[in-house]
């Protein structure tokens, strides 16, 4: 269902890491793992990814700190998804504001999250395939 | 009918009959969660550092999906959101702290009876050398 994808993870606690982790390459995605946004934009410089998930608390650098790094200093439009504890945070539109394209609450549901990956990669995809035309 | 004390669910149905993967999760919750409940009861009974009382909660709440045990999520909730509207204050007044003291406490409660139940899990679990 994933396959071809790369994920990178920015999740500081090792448990939703493993469950996160577990659940995308079940599903045939390549996963990274990044412990803090510090360590994801570290990553980004080394390698490509398809798809961020990113948990919005972490120490050093929290998700909507790096989001916005992404966005402003790499001017990258790279999806990203939020990763919240809040079970209502559909609801609010901070992580928008802060350059996310949507957000899921833990504990994740994977077809939720299958079916957002999909969906947010390929719109990236066909954006891209459009741009030389535009 | 009471609501059983440790709901495994969520963890079985991700890991469908894979027992050594069960038996990591529980090890990895069983090695964070009781330092991390530990801790908010030293922050709450502490000096009132809402903040670290607030991160805290919220990591805490993170993991309380996975392995549910009875009441956690919520009262780690109310944790969670009770001390999100201390940070937010302006003014030196405290909230009543009796509120979230009695979460902690029930959460203490409730792990006591539960860890009993969820070490025998991944005991259960454990891969045969």
């Amino acid at each position: 269902m994933l396959h071809g994808i790369n994920v990178l993870v920015t999740e500081d606690d090792k448990l939703n890491q493993k469950i996160i982790s577990f659940m995308l390459l079940k599903k045939g995605a390549t996963v990274k793992l990044a412990n803090n946004g510090h360590e994801a934009i570290e990553m980004m410089g080394r390698e490509k990814f398809d798809i961020i998930l990113m948990d919005l608390q972490m120490p050093v650098m929290d998700g909507f700190a790096t989001t916005q790094y992404i966005r402003k200093s790499m001017n990258s439009d790279i999806p990203v998804i939020a990763l919240t504890a809040d079970a209502f945070a559909n609801e609010s539109d901070e992580y928008i504001e802060a350059g996310m394209n949507a957000c899921t609450s833990k504990p994740i549901e994977v077809r939720v999250l299958c079916d957002l990956i999909l969906s947010l990669t390929k719109e990236n995809q066909d954006k891209h395939l459009l741009k030389p035309f535009a | 009918m009471t609501t059983p004390i440790v709901d495994f669910s969520f963890l079985y149905d991700l890991a469908e009959n894979d027992t050594t993967y069960i038996h990591e999760v529980v090890k990895l919750y069983i090695n964070n969660i009781p330092d991390g409940i530990a801790n908010l009861e030293k922050l709450i009974n502490g000096s009132g550092n809402y903040e670290a009382i607030q991160r805290q909660a919220h990591s805490l709440k993170s993991s309380a999906g996975i392995i549910k045990v009875r009441e956690m999520y919520d009262d780690l909730a109310a944790i969670d959101s009770f001390a999100k509207k201390e940070m937010e204050k302006n003014t030196s007044q405290s909230g009543d702290k009796k509120i979230i003291i009695g979460k902690i406490n029930n959460i203490l409660l409730n792990f006591k009876e539960a860890l009993p139940v969820i070490v025998a899990e991944r005991d259960k679990n454990k891969p045969a050398k």
